[in-house]
């Protein structure tokens, strides 16, 4: 092999080594090619999903906005009776504020249905005979105080003096758990 | 082609044969395979590099956005959790409506003949919301009924499943209470 076929030779090796370089690089640059449009792929969905979200998010919200008014006026009462002796000093409270002495009265916890959000509820049994007037205003005051209170049972009859009505009363607190 | 390969050597005496003809297109290919190469290999460098901010660009926005998504599943969560209570709340307050209101009119109705004997409301245990009344009245009768029953409609109270009962001079009554929303 004389020396131009030798500088033939080695110039088709480097025109083999240019080609490979190359396709080297093309090849990488597929993949970057692939990969950055595999990424625009996930990009798009992941924003249509995040869209999707934001959506729903403002479906549930207008859907339920009603609701958590509701709920946000009506939470500050029964946050604040969330133990026994809160429920019952409230009701003590309003019985001395009507100035009224009841015959009787007795309170209890009761499990109500566990699935429900109020599980729990005080019971009280008030009975009360004293006038008519006096005794109904001191109701509506009850029922004005704790909001949340609920009657299960009233039963008025005549009291044993003129204008006296007795009231026997069942009533229900729900005792919220936080 | 002579004159290309000629172009590159410098003036001396040839030592060898010159190149067959088939030969001398190796050169050329050579020139024209190295600028390729360095215009190939800028132009795909380029694109490489374009490709790779695009996909930096596109992972940083897939991230935000699912940082975003879950910011709104999470606020979801938070209005689906209070939403579930305060349908708990709402129908606690449905069975919790006032009823001091409903023995005062029930009481106001009675006209200067009659007078409430006993008054008894009861919740329903499984419908709250609903009241059973029961009424007995001396004195008056179907009117005195009437009249109470008038009181508690202007309260937005209808009477289902009511009944009465005449006796010698009192009148009984009785009646579920529901209350229905104007």
């Amino acid at each position: 092999m004389n020396n131009h076929k030798s500088a033939c030779f080695v110039l088709v090796l480097l025109i083999a080594g240019m080609l490979y370089g190359v396709n080297s690089i093309r090849n990488s640059t597929s993949d970057a090619r692939t990969g950055s449009e595999a990424a625009r792929s996930e990009a798009t969905t992941s924003e249509q999903q995040m869209q999707l979200a934001q959506i729903q998010l403002k479906t549930l919200d207008s859907k339920t906005s009603e609701l958590r008014r509701i709920y946000s006026e009506w939470e500050p009462h029964f946050m604040g009776l969330q133990r026994q002796q809160d429920a019952e000093k409230r009701v003590a409270d309003v019985i001395r504020d009507g100035n009224i002495i009841p015959i009787s009265r007795k309170f209890e916890p009761r499990e109500l249905d566990k699935n429900d959000l109020i599980s729990e509820a005080l019971v009280g049994d008030i009975v009360i005979e004293d006038d008519y007037a006096k005794t109904m205003n001191w109701l509506g005051s009850l029922e004005e105080a704790i909001p949340n209170c609920r009657i299960m049972k009233c039963n008025f009859t005549r009291g044993d003096r003129g204008n006296n009505i007795h009231l026997e009363l069942q009533i229900q607190i729900p005792l919220l758990k936080s | 082609m002579e004159y290309i390969i000629h172009d590159l050597k410098t003036e001396r005496q040839d030592v060898s044969a010159g190149l067959p003809s088939g030969y001398k297109l190796i050169p050329t290919l050579f020139y024209i395979v190295s600028v390729a190469s360095v215009f190939l290999s800028l132009y795909f460098y380029a694109s490489k590099k374009a490709y790779q901010t695009s996909e930096s660009q596109m992972k940083s926005r897939t991230s935000e956005a699912r940082t975003q998504e879950t910011r709104f599943r999470a606020q979801q969560q938070g209005i689906t959790a209070e939403s579930q209570k305060a349908e708990g709340i709402a129908q606690w307050l449905e069975g919790s409506r006032p009823l001091q209101p409903v023995t005062v009119a029930i009481n106001r109705s009675m006209s200067k003949d009659s007078t409430i004997a006993e008054l008894t409301l009861t919740r329903d245990r499984d419908i709250p919301s609903n009241t059973f009344v029961q009424l007995k009245i001396d004195g008056g009768g179907t009117e005195q009924i009437d009249s109470a029953r008038s009181a508690l409609s202007s309260l937005n109270y209808q009477i289902y499943h009511s009944n009465e009962k005449k006796g010698r001079n009192s009148t009984d009554f009785q009646g579920t209470l529901v209350y229905a929303e104007q």
